[in-house]
């Protein structure tokens, strides 16, 4: 089971983080220059391109390998984890599909391309998913909601980390719990909040900084604490070695 | 097509504050992403750059979690508050209320004090309950053909919806219940109808995510007369 990334709570939130390179090793921003590192990716992408209209199956492989994963979150977060796999998939092939049969004129734009094939799948489920609602809204007694309810392992997990955000809220002043759910329940932005709550940017982001960093030592104590238990029971079962 | 907050494209944006899409999020972008503050090119640019850097998709499915994480724990604290005004309990942790037995023992002293407490709390929580300053009204439709724009409505803020029943049966009051994704009831009321409308105060603060309001004819609560879809952010 794992809550927390290791060491990510210690991060200030405020700081931008250091550039991480994307997982495109030829789009190397080292360089210091956009220009050099969109070239760099704009090659990259029209090789792909080339290989996947010839038939090759490793370029199939690296566009999944390196598309797949925001396609399935883009996806998640728009329609929820229902039949997620079927549609990432079937994403996938519209994309394939295109690319062979030459809807993509401009390789270099491959990821904007996927973006937009990605916005369309969304829309189109959607007015399914409203039609469907539609046809069936007479016949069924109390009409549907969608179950976005994750599985029990991911809920159990969610369900601790609320636990945990909860102890540290109580933990702290009612002044600086309602600028947190000003902040995240009611999405307040920032400047509304140091507005109305006569408060500087810095004291605003020190709070936020401070509350993360607090349940993110909470989360690695429980983890640690959990951790020990479970060693002493495989000890005490002998199941240890 | 349905009305997607997407479809802009940024005409507003111009070549020279345009953000490269090599470049990771900062902190501030990813935050702006999971509240969907983003818009035109630069929304368009983060997404495909998510599409393909796993380092930063890494990190916005971590503050995710944690944003959820202080989503629920806020709502819930915002819950027991509430709870523990309107039963006239203060709200204070165990170890005050420890403390005030200690120096003022268990008579009508303490409980006049914190009887006090309470009537304090709860004049104070709902005068100070952020967000909730003004009113919003929102107009619940129903569209024929195509997919319709949801209703959107600002979170944290007292909800007033109406509704047009002009083409339903009468009856003497409606019941409108409003159930979040999950089908848990948010809120629930029944409003009698003026001039071929509906007018309802919705007694409770919603947070940020998708509803559904339900309207039903209370002496049949079994036969489902509409559902709108409403979307708060």
């Amino acid at each position: 089971m794992q809550l927390f990334s290791s060491g990510s709570a210690r991060q200030d939130a405020e700081d931008p983080a250091p550039d991480a390179r994307p997982d495109d090793k030829s789009a190397n921003t080292d360089s210091g220059r956009p220009e050099q590192a969109s070239e760099l990716a704009a090659e990259r992408w029209i090789a792909l391109v080339d290989r996947i209209r010839d038939h090759n199956e490793e370029a199939m492989e690296e566009l999944y390998r390196v598309f797949s994963r925001g396609i399935r979150y883009y996806l998640c977060r728009h329609l929820g984890p229902q039949e997620l796999e079927d549609k990432v998939h079937d994403t996938f092939l519209i994309v394939v599909q295109a690319i062979r049969g030459g809807g993509l004129r401009e390789p270099e734009k491959l990821m904007g391309f996927v973006r937009t094939v990605v916005r369309r799948q969304v829309a189109a489920f959607i007015d399914t998913a409203v039609q469907s609602r539609r046809d069936f809204t007479d016949l069924e007694v109390g009409g549907r909601v969608p179950d976005i309810r994750q599985n029990p392992e991911e809920r159990v997990l969610e369900g601790e980390r609320s636990d945990i955000m909860a102890k540290v809220m109580r933990g702290i002043s009612r002044r600086d719990r309602e600028i947190l759910t000003r902040f995240y329940l009611f999405e307040q932005t920032q400047e509304q909040i140091c507005e109305e709550m006569n408060l500087t940017e810095t004291q605003f982001r020190l709070l936020k900084s401070r509350a993360k960093a607090r349940f993110g030592e909470l989360g690695r104590r429980k983890l640690a604490r959990i951790k020990v238990r479970e060693l002493m029971l495989r000890k005490a079962t002998g199941s240890g070695h | 097509m349905t009305g997607l907050s997407w479809e802009d494209d940024g005409a507003g944006e111009s070549l020279m504050t345009r953000r490269s899409v090599q470049q990771c999020l900062s902190s501030k972008e990813i935050e702006d992403f999971l509240f969907d503050r983003l818009s035109g090119v630069t929304r368009e640019v983060i997404e495909e750059h998510l599409l393909v850097c796993h380092k930063c998709l890494d990190r916005v499915e971590e503050e995710e979690k944690y944003f959820g994480a202080v989503r629920k724990a806020a709502a819930r604290i915002q819950q027991e508050e509430f709870t523990a005004a309107v039963a006239g309990k203060p709200p204070v942790p165990g170890k005050l209320r420890e403390w005030f037995g200690k120096f003022f023992g268990k008579g009508p002293a303490v409980w006049a004090t914190v009887g006090l407490a309470g009537v304090l709390a709860t004049v104070v929580l709902v005068q100070r309950q952020p967000g909730a300053k003004t009113e919003v009204e929102v107009a619940l439709r129903l569209e024929r053909g195509g997919a319709p724009e949801e209703p959107a409505a600002a979170a944290g803020r007292t909800m007033i919806l109406t509704v047009d029943i002009q083409e339903l049966p009468d009856a003497p009051v409606y019941r409108l219940d409003v159930v979040d994704g999950a089908g848990r009831l948010m809120a629930s009321g029944e409003v009698a109808p003026q001039t071929g409308r509906l007018r309802w105060k919705v007694p409770r603060v919603l947070a940020a995510g998708a509803y559904w309001v339900r309207l039903r004819n209370p002496e049949e609560p079994l036969e489902l007369l509409r559902e709108y879809g409403l979307v708060v952010r």
